[in-house]
């Protein structure tokens, strides 16, 4: 269980450095943010310095499904990428052996062990665009030697996993698939902002999860996940992927069209023990009028920055990354460290616990924006007790 | 559909060379004679088509009746087929004659043969000696998973594991699976009618009594009946079933019920092969094992164990 970059705009140096501070074990590129031949270079210039770092190349060609008006970045120059495919399109089998064979052969160039495969959103288990989707892994386990090198992904919307039937069906056609493991992106385009999540649906994707990675024994990376790591980690996967922008963080179709940009995003601080992030001002500013702040810190090596006053801290966008990125590394490697799956629920169990009391001790006295408030706590917990019931754990 | 009429000396008529060596046994819908050609010993099979003095005119079910003579026709040419794209020591092979049709004494008749395994049927072991030893059950599971995993590199599913079609072959105690006559190719059309559920009920998986999904059914379903006969072996109960059950109790019970760890019933068990039992009994396929060979190599690391 490990912690991957998730690659976005404006990577800088925050990679290189994570890596370094040994936090990352991985890194998904982006094409969207990258042009072809900086993938390349960026690759061989990382494999060079860092030969045990997992780099994989998420195609990104589920943005080839999106209409509207699209914000494909550098995807239009690649290969493969073809803008609005319609449904027509994807209907035709000749065209979905193109599709996927362009994304296999671009990737053959790189220089990565494994291989993603193509694929298109998911809305509905029993929609014509889940048997597209099972049909471009068909199409990419035919290129390959997929068993070894092959990462089916799969990019679902949440909603889909209200339907616990059918997503059961859709795992019965996919854990017979004979592939290395599955990259696995759940959209959260309800604007239900993360970590906050329905209860059925944290439940299902658990059960998605531990089905894959513990019953089967895939390898299965999540992408696009920010604190849910954190009761998605004990199912058994292998890793998160995490970058520095919310559209990294966690994703949603919106993500991918043009917007009018916006006011830059208040400074947060990933605090392990409420197990959430917190506004750095008013919320946590507040925290330490009260003198608790040693009470919520991380105890990452970029907590001193903030210890003597967090309000006036040069609390920089990469300071902010690495910080975060180093708190759900603690906490991964903390859940990692117990073996069954029953030692692992009841360490997250305890955190939340903590957590809450820790929420109670500050009810009356800092003002938490939604955001940053315990309202997920309770749906966490909720949803371990049921995906404790149905895996009989 | 009813068993050939067919007694020893009709068998010798109808098959040139061949002398009838034992017992006759009658199944569902074959009779099955112990015979010997050119001094080899085969196990020989006789099914029943149609009566030919039969006056279907006055019959008001004439369609369904062709129908069915033809389903029993294509299942015969479909096990045939399956036994002579295998060949494994844990399956029951083809023998000397192949899938052949006689009128005889009134009967439309299909007949073929296949090896003779000498030894007893999983039942009977049972029967008469109770539960088995632990690593003799492990060794069985290996042998039919083996079988089952050989299957399914056909793309087919055997959908007929039960005790009655597992022999112990004595000449070197391997476990064969036999009778083919369920089999189904996922290439080809389903054979079933709609409605009817194949296979000995009470080793039935979940996926087969949800006939909308038939067609979807894969090597996880013959996993899970080898769960129940593994489950029976190893503690002489059956993890569904309960004398004077109904059909819909037991189904019911196949689709929701958690039977009893084998371990609570028999204290001899070790957790890795009860877990292995449970497993395989799961409701769902994917909480199965994806791959045969990955039960395999579970059963052989703990048969390893046992003999160190």
């Amino acid at each position: 269980m490990s912690l991957y970059a998730q690659h976005g705009y404006g990577k800088s140096t925050k990679i290189e450095k994570g890596i370094d501070a040994n936090i990352l074990s991985g890194i998904i590129l982006s094409p969207k943010a990258e042009k072809p031949e900086k993938i390349k270079e960026f690759i061989n210039h990382t494999k060079h310095n860092h030969p045990d770092i997992d780099i994989m190349f998420d195609p990104q060609f589920y943005i080839c499904g999106f209409s509207g008006d699209l914000s494909d970045g550098k995807l239009s120059e690649y290969p493969y990428y073809i803008s609005e495919l319609s449904r027509a399109n994807l209907s035709v089998p000749k065209n979905i052996q193109k599709y996927a064979k362009d994304v296999i052969d671009f990737q053959n160039e790189l220089n990565v062990s494994k291989i993603v495969s193509p694929t298109i959103l998911i809305d509905d288990f029993n929609g014509k665009q889940s048997q597209i989707a099972i049909s471009l892994a068909y199409e990419s386990i035919s290129l390959l030697d997929a068993e070894n090198r092959l990462m089916i992904s799969l990019c679902i919307n949440e909603n889909a996993f209200k339907n616990l039937d059918a997503m059961n069906e859709f795992l019965d056609i996919i854990s017979l698939l004979d592939v290395k493991g599955f990259y696995l992106i759940i959209d959260r385009s309800n604007n239900i902002k993360e970590p906050l999540i329905d209860l059925n649906i944290l439940t299902n994707i658990m059960k998605f999860c531990y089905v894959l990675a513990t019953v089967n024994e895939f390898e299965v990376i999540l992408g696009y996940t920010d604190l849910l790591s954190i009761p998605l980690i004990t199912t058994g996967i292998s890793a998160t992927a995490c970058g520095w922008h919310n559209g990294q963080k966690m994703f949603s179709e919106a993500n991918f069209q043009r917007s009018n940009g916006g006011r830059r995003a208040r400074k947060r601080y990933t605090s392990n023990q409420l197990m959430n992030s917190i506004l750095i001002i008013p919320e946590m500013t507040t925290v330490n009028d009260f003198g608790k702040l040693k009470d919520i810190m991380s105890a990452t090596i970029y907590d001193k920055i903030l210890l003597t006053s967090p309000g006036d801290s040069a609390w920089s966008d990469e300071i902010s990354c690495l910080h975060n990125w180093s708190s759900l590394k603690i906490l991964i490697d903390e859940i990692k460290s117990y073996e069954t799956i029953g030692e692992r629920l009841d360490c997250v169990t305890e955190k939340i616990v903590f957590a809450n009391k820790l929420y109670r001790m500050f009810s009356d006295k800092v003002p938490f924006e939604p955001k940053s408030n315990n309202s997920h706590l309770n749906v966490w917990l909720a949803a371990i007790s049921e995906f404790r019931n149905q895996i009989g754990e | 559909m009813a068993v050939p009429n067919l007694s020893a000396e009709d068998v010798s008529q109808i098959i040139a060379d061949c002398k009838v060596v034992g017992k006759c046994n009658r199944g569902g819908q074959k009779i099955v004679y112990p015979c010997e050609i050119n001094g080899i010993k085969y196990a020989v099979k006789f099914i029943l088509l149609n009566y030919l003095d039969l006056d279907l005119d006055k019959d008001n079910d004439n369609d369904e009746y062709y129908i069915h003579i033809e389903e029993v026709k294509a299942r015969a040419e479909r096990e045939i087929s399956i036994m002579k794209s295998l060949d494994s020591p844990y399956l029951i092979r083809i023998g000397k004659i192949d899938l052949t049709s006689t009128e005889y004494k009134n009967q439309n008749l299909l007949f073929y043969s296949e090896d003779w395994v000498e030894g007893d049927d999983i039942s009977t072991i049972l029967r008469k000696n109770g539960p088995m030893d632990v690593k003799d059950a492990l060794k069985l599971s290996k042998d039919i998973a083996t079988a089952i995993s050989q299957i399914w590199d056909t793309n087919n599913v055997h959908r007929d594991i039960k005790p009655q079609n597992i022999m112990k072959r004595s000449s070197d105690n391997t476990y064969v699976l036999l009778d083919f006559g369920m089999a189904f190719d996922l290439d080809d059309k389903s054979l079933t009618q709609v409605g009817l559920v194949p296979g000995t009920k009470i080793y039935l998986s979940p996926e087969q009594l949800h006939w909308q999904k038939k067609r979807d059914i894969d090597f996880r379903s013959d996993l899970f009946s080898l769960g129940i006969v593994i489950y029976e072996t190893l503690t002489g109960c059956h993890p569904f079933y309960e004398h004077g059950m109904t059909d819909l109790e037991l189904f019911n019970r196949i689709l929701t019920y958690t039977p009893s760890e084998p371990q609570v019933i028999n204290t001899n068990i070790g957790k890795e092969e009860n877990d292995i039992v449970m497993r395989l009994l799961a409701k769902e396929p994917h909480g199965r094992y994806r791959k045969c060979s990955i039960l395999i190599k579970q059963l052989q690391a703990i048969l390893q164990t046992m003999e160190v």
